[in-house]
C-alpha cells in the first residue's frame, strides 16, 4: 500500500468498492450461472432409507388390508343378508305348504274319506280296551346261567361293555 | 460507478431495470388476487347457504331424499290346545308397477299381455294402469313366492324378448334402448293370514282385514297382542325413488306379534261341528245351530261351534248359496249392497255369545236348585199336575205340554216330566225376590266376561219399570224358562256350576299367550266368581238330571256306557225369522257327563227347526248324545256298561272263510248267529259281515261258497220313520243286519228311526250291517 494518498484507489474495483489483496478474487454475481449450485457432499444413511421404505411398505399394506377387509366384510354382510332373506322366503313357503297339507288332511276330510271311500266304520266304545299304566315301569332282569364257561363269560362281558 | 462519475461528485441513484422475474411476480400476484377474490366469493356463498339457509335446505333435502320404509311385523299365530295351527300369517308380495318406465306401445302391449296372464288380471284394467305417469301403481296384492319369482323373471327377460320387434341399426343391433326397464316392477313384502281348516271354528277365530288388522272374533279381541310392532328402514333415494347404494341407512327391527294357544281342542270342535251340521240337515234348521262344550272344573271352553258360519280365508263370500243367489237378483244397487252386508254380518256373528234366546225348560234346573237351596222343597216334595195350572188368583190358566196331566209327582219326576204346572208351583214357593236372587247368583244378570268380542246382555223382566221388576205372571212363566232371554254362554256356565258343586267359573277361550320364540308370556288361571248354590244341592240335582237323561224326557240324550245328566228345552223364539207365518222355536239340550264325576258340560241348540218335530228331545238330544259318545272316549273316559246295556250291545263276526259249509254252520251256531248259505260250493270263500266287523247279537251271517254267488246284491230299502219292530221286519226280508243307535235304556213313548247309515237304493251284499238311529218322538217343551 502506498503511503502517499489517502486511499489507494488500486484497491477499489471499478464500482468503487474497497477490495484488499486478500479479497481480490471478486465474485461477480451477474456472471454466476443460475444453474450454479454449491455442491454439498452428503453422507447417505442407508438405514434411514431402508426404514423409511419399510414403514412406507408396511403402511401401504396395512391400508390395503384395512380397505380389503372392509370390502370383504361388506360383501359377507350382503351375503348374510341375502341368505337370511332366502331363508325367510323358504320358511314362509314351508309354512304355506304345511298349511295346505294340513287343510288337505283335516279331520273332516280324513273322516269323509274313511267312511265314504274306504267304507270304514268307527270302532264301538265297547270294543275299546283300556290299559292302565298306573303301576309304573317294570324292569325285567335276565338271570345269567351258572353253567357258562370262561370263554362264554368273557364274550358276555364284552357284549355287556359294548351295549352300555 | 466509473471514475468519471465519481469525479463529478454526483452519485446518481441506480435506475432499476424491471427484470423478467419481477414481471412474473407481478402477474402472479394479479392472478392470485383474482383467484382469491373468486374463492372468497364461493366461500361466502357456501357460508350463506350453510349458515343462513342451512337448516331449511337440510329439511328440504331430507323430505326429498329420505324415504321411510315400514317393515311389517309378523302377526302371531293361533293354535288349538294341542298346538295345531288354526291361523297363521305367511309372507306374500304386492306387485308394484312403475308405468313411467314404459316408453312405447310395443313395450306396453307386451308387458300388459304377459303380466295379465301371470297375475290373472283383467287386461283392460292393467292397460289403463300402464298408461299412468307414475312410479308406484299397485297392480296385485298378496301373491306367493312362485308368482313373484315368475314376475321378476319375466321383467328380466323383457329386453331379450322384444328387442327383435324394433328396427335394427347399421351394425345389425336392435335399436331398443330402454335402460330403465329393469326398474319396471318392485315387489313389496306383506303378510297374508291363512286359516288352514277353512270354516273350522270361524266365528271364534274371526278374520283380519287388508291391513292385517283383526276385524272379528279372537283376531279382533287380541289384535294388540297378535299385531306386534312394525319396524322401519330410513334410507335415501334418488330422483326416481330408487334407493341410493352405500347410502346412510338406519333400521329398526320389527317386533313380531305374540301367539295365542286356545283352550279349544281341534278334535272336540270337529265332533261338535259334525253333529251340528248333520242336525241342521236332518231337521231343516233355518237359523243356525250352536254347541258349546266347557270343562266344568276350570271354565275352559273346549269347543264353541256355530254352524251357518263362513270361511275366514274368504269372509266376504256368502256361504248360503241360495241366499247369495237371491241377493244377486236384487236390481237396486244400494239395496243389493245392503242385503249383502246384512247376510255377511249374520254369518260372522258368534251366535254362542252375541245372540240371546229364551232358555225354555232347560232353566228348570236353576229353579230346582233355587228351591232346594232355600229348603223349600226336598226330593220327596210332591206336585200335582192336572194338565194346566192357575198360578195366582185372577190369572189365566197355563197349560202343561201333557194336556192330560202328570198327576202327582215328586221333584225328580217333575223334572223328568218337564211339568210346567209343577214349576209354577215351585215359582210360587220361591217368590219374585228369591227367583231373581238365584237368577243373579247363576250369572244370568251380567255378562260372563269371556274373552271374545260382542257378548250380549240378558233381557230380563222389567214389568215394574226396572230391571228385575217381575210380576206374578212373569214369575209363573219365568219358572219354566219362558219370556226372558239369556245367552248360550251364560247357560253353559250355569250348567257347569251345577256339575262342579255350585261354583260359577270365569269362562275363557285363550289358555296361553306365547312370544315369537315360544316362551309363555301369560297363562289363564281358573277364576271362581262365586258359589251359586251348595254342593249338597248340586249333587241332588245331578242325580235327578241323570235320571231324566236315562228314563225321563231327556233320554234321547242317553249314551250307553256313560252316565249322562241332561235337560231338554223347547222355547218359542217370539219371531218368524224365515217369514213362513209359523212361530219359530228353539230346540236345545244342556247337560254334563259323566254324571258321577263330571268332566264336561255341553249345550246344543238349534234355532228354528222346520221339521215336523221341533222339540228339544227330538232335535237337540240326538246331537248331544252323538257328541258325548265321541267326546268322552277321546277324553279318556272309559265306558262302563250295565248288564242291561251289555245285553243290547253289538258283537263282532268271527272268521269262517276256508271252512267247509258244515263246519262253518256249526261254528256260527255256537257263536249265536243265524246263517244263510249262497252258492253250490263245498267250502266258504267269502262272508258278510267280514271277520271282525260289527254284527248285532243274534244277527245273520251270509256265507258265499262260489264266485257266482258273490255277485248277488240287494237294494237297501227305506228304514227311516219306522218303529224298531218294523225296521227289524223289513231288514229281515232283505237279509240285511241292523245295528241300533240312540236306543234309551227305557222308553215310554214311541221310538222311531230317523237315519240309516246306508242310503235307500244302494246295492249291497246280503248280510250287510246297516246302522239305524232311533229317537223317542216326545213332544215335550
Amino acid at each position: 500500500m502506498s503511503t502517499k494518498v489517502a486511499y489507494d484507489l488500486s484497491l477499489f474495483n471499478s464500482n468503487g468498492k474497497v477490495t484488499n489483496d486478500a479479497e481480490k478474487k471478486v465474485v461477480d454475481i451477474s456472471q454466476v450461472s443460475e444453474s450454479y449450485k454449491p455442491v454439498v457432499k452428503r453422507k447417505h444413511n442407508f438405514l434411514a432409507i431402508l426404514s423409511f421404505a419399510l414403514i412406507a411398505v408396511v403402511g401401504f399394506m396395512v391400508c390395503t388390508a384395512l380397505i380389503k377387509s372392509d370390502a370383504m366384510l361388506s360383501e359377507l354382510n350382503n351375503q348374510i343378508a341375502r341368505a337370511q332373506e332366502e331363508l325367510k322366503e323358504e320358511e314362509n313357503a314351508y309354512s304355506q305348504y304345511k298349511m295346505q297339507v294340513e287343510s288337505i288332511y283335516s279331520l273332516r276330510v280324513i273322516e269323509d274319506y274313511a267312511v265314504n271311500v274306504l267304507g270304514m266304520v268307527k270302532v264301538e266304545n265297547n270294543q275299546k280296551n283300556y290299559v292302565s299304566l298306573d303301576e309304573g315301569d317294570k324292569v325285567e332282569i335276565i338271570q345269567d346261567s351258572e353253567n357258562k364257561n370262561i370263554i362264554q363269560k368273557i364274550i358276555s362281558a364284552i357284549f355287556g361293555l359294548s351295549s352300555s | 460507478m466509473n471514475n468519471k462519475e465519481l469525479n463529478n461528485g454526483n452519485v446518481k441513484k441506480k435506475k432499476h431495470i424491471k427484470g423478467p422475474k419481477i414481471r412474473l411476480w407481478h402477474r402472479t400476484f394479479v392472478v392470485l388476487s383474482v383467484i382469491m377474490i373468486l374463492f372468497l366469493a364461493v366461500i361466502a356463498r357456501i357460508g350463506y347457504l350453510q349458515i343462513v339457509q342451512g337448516e331449511s335446505l337440510q329439511k328440504s333435502a331430507i323430505n326429498q331424499q329420505v324415504r321411510e320404509l315400514e317393515i311389517s311385523a309378523k302377526r302371531g299365530s293361533i293354535y288349538d290346545t294341542n298346538g295345531e295351527v288354526l291361523a297363521q300369517s305367511a309372507t306374500v308380495w304386492n306387485i308394484i308397477l312403475a308405468p313411467i318406465y314404459i316408453k312405447d306401445d310395443i313395450e306396453r302391449e307386451y308387458i300388459v299381455e304377459n303380466l295379465a296372464k301371470i297375475l290373472d288380471l283383467d287386461k283392460d284394467d292393467l292397460m289403463e294402469n300402464s298408461k299412468k305417469k307414475s312410479y308406484y301403481v299397485t297392480i296385485k296384492r298378496g301373491v306367493n313366492k312362485d308368482v313373484k319369482d315368475e314376475v321378476l323373471t319375466f321383467v328380466n327377460g323383457i329386453k331379450d324378448a322384444i328387442k327383435d320387434s324394433y328396427p335394427k341399426n347399421s351394425k345389425g343391433d336392435s335399436t331398443y334402448s330402454n335402460t330403465n326397464i329393469g326398474s319396471l316392477i318392485v315387489t313389496e313384502e306383506a303378510y297374508e293370514r291363512y286359516y288352514p281348516y277353512q270354516d273350522f271354528a270361524s266365528v271364534v277365530l274371526g278374520f283380519t282385514g287388508s291391513d292385517d288388522q283383526g276385524l272379528y272374533g279372537l283376531e279382533y279381541q287380541y289384535d294388540d297382542v297378535l299385531s306386534g310392532v312394525n319396524g322401519k328402514i330410513l334410507t335415501t333415494t334418488d330422483t326416481h325413488g330408487v334407493q341410493t347404494p352405500f347410502s346412510y341407512e338406519q333400521k329398526v327391527e320389527a317386533i313380531d306379534g305374540y301367539s295365542l294357544v286356545l283352550s279349544i281342542d281341534e278334535t272336540l270342535q270337529h265332533i261338535c261341528e259334525k253333529y251340528l251340521e248333520q242336525g241342521i240337515i236332518d231337521n231343516k234348521v233355518a237359523n243356525r245351530a250352536v254347541a258349546i262344550m266347557m270343562d266344568v272344573n276350570t271354565g275352559a271352553v273346549l269347543a264353541m261351534a256355530v254352524k251357518g258360519d263362513y270361511d275366514p280365508n274368504n269372509p266376504y263370500k256368502i256361504m248360503d248359496e241360495e241366499l247369495a243367489a237371491k241377493i244377486e237378483e236384487i236390481k237396486n244397487d244400494d239395496e243389493r249392497a245392503e242385503a249383502r252386508y246384512a247376510a255377511q254380518s249374520a254369518q260372522w256373528r258368534n251366535k254362542a255369545i252375541s245372540d240371546v234366546y229364551i232358555p225354555g225348560s232347560v232353566y228348570k234346573v236353576v229353579t230346582t236348585s233355587a228351591c232346594l237351596e232355600e229348603g223349600l222343597v226336598t226330593k220327596d216334595t210332591t206336585f200335582t199336575c192336572s194338565g194346566s195350572y192357575v198360578p195366582f188368583p185372577g190369572s189365566a190358566s197355563i197349560g202343561c205340554h201333557n194336556r192330560n196331566g202328570h198327576g202327582t209327582q215328586n221333584l225328580k219326576q217333575a223334572l223328568s216330566n218337564s211339568c210346567n204346572p209343577a214349576y209354577m208351583q215351585m215359582g210360587n214357593l220361591l217368590g219374585v225376590d228369591n227367583f231373581f236372587k238365584y237368577y243373579k247368583a247363576f250369572g244370568f244378570s251380567s255378562k260372563t266376561g269371556i274373552d271374545l268380542p260382542g257378548e250380549a246382555k240378558d233381557i230380563f223382566f222389567t214389568t215394574l219399570g226396572y230391571y228385575g221388576g217381575m210380576s206374578l205372571s212373569d214369575l209363573a212363566v219365568g219358572s219354566f224358562g219362558q219370556n226372558f232371554s239369556i245367552t248360550p254362554i251364560q247357560m253353559i256356565t250355569a250348567m257347569s256350576a251345577i256339575a262342579n258343586g255350585g261354583k260359577i267359573l270365569q269362562p275363557y277361550v285363550v289358555r296361553q299367550i306365547l312370544d315369537s320364540d315360544g316362551n309363555v308370556v301369560k297363562t289363564t288361571e281358573t277364576v271362581v266368581k262365586r258359589q251359586a248354590v251348595s254342593e249338597n244341592t248340586t249333587s241332588q240335582l245331578a242325580e235327578m238330571m241323570q235320571y231324566n237323561a236315562t228314563y225321563g224326557t231327556a233320554k234321547n240324550g242317553y249314551v250307553a256306557g256313560y252316565r249322562v245328566a241332561g235337560k231338554t228345552g223347547t222355547s218359542e223364539a217370539k219371531r218368524d225369522a224365515n217369514g213362513d207365518g209359523i212361530k219359530d222355536y228353539i230346540a236345545s239340550y244342556c247337560g254334563f257327563a259323566p254324571a258321577d264325576d263330571p268332566k264336561i258340560a255341553l249345550l246344543v241348540y238349534f234355532d228354528t227347526p222346520l221339521s215336523a218335530n221341533y222339540y228339544g228331545s227330538a232335535v237337540a238330544a240326538p246331537a248331544f248324545a252323538g257328541i258325548i259318545s265321541e267326546a268322552l272316549p277321546y277324553l279318556g273316559v272309559e265306558a262302563k256298561y250295565t248288564e242291561e246295556e251289555l245285553a243290547l250291545l253289538d258283537t263282532v263276526a268271527n272268521n269262517y272263510i276256508g271252512m267247509s259249509v258244515a263246519q262253518a254252520k256249526n261254528k256260527i251256531s255256537e257263536d249265536g248267529f243265524a246263517v244263510i248259505v249262497k252258492g253250490e260250493g263245498a267250502n266258504v270263500i267269502d262272508q258278510v259281515p267280514a271277520n271282525g266287523e260289527k254284527i248285532p247279537k243274534g244277527g245273520t251271517i251270509v256265507l258265499y261258497t262260489d264266485e257266482v254267488s258273490t255277485d248277488d246284491t240287494v237294494v237297501v230299502p227305506n228304514l227311516t220313520n219306522m218303529t224298531l219292530s218294523n225296521v227289524n221286519r223289513v231288514a229281515a226280508l232283505y237279509n240285511l243286519n241292523i245295528s241300533i243307535s240312540g236306543m234309551p235304556s227305557s222308553s215310554s213313548g214311541e221310538l222311531l228311526s230317523y237315519s240309516q247309515s246306508i242310503e235307500e237304493g244302494t246295492s249291497v251284499k246280503e248280510g250287510t250291517v246297516i246302522l239305524i238311529s232311533f229317537k223317542e218322538n216326545d213332544e215335550v217343551m
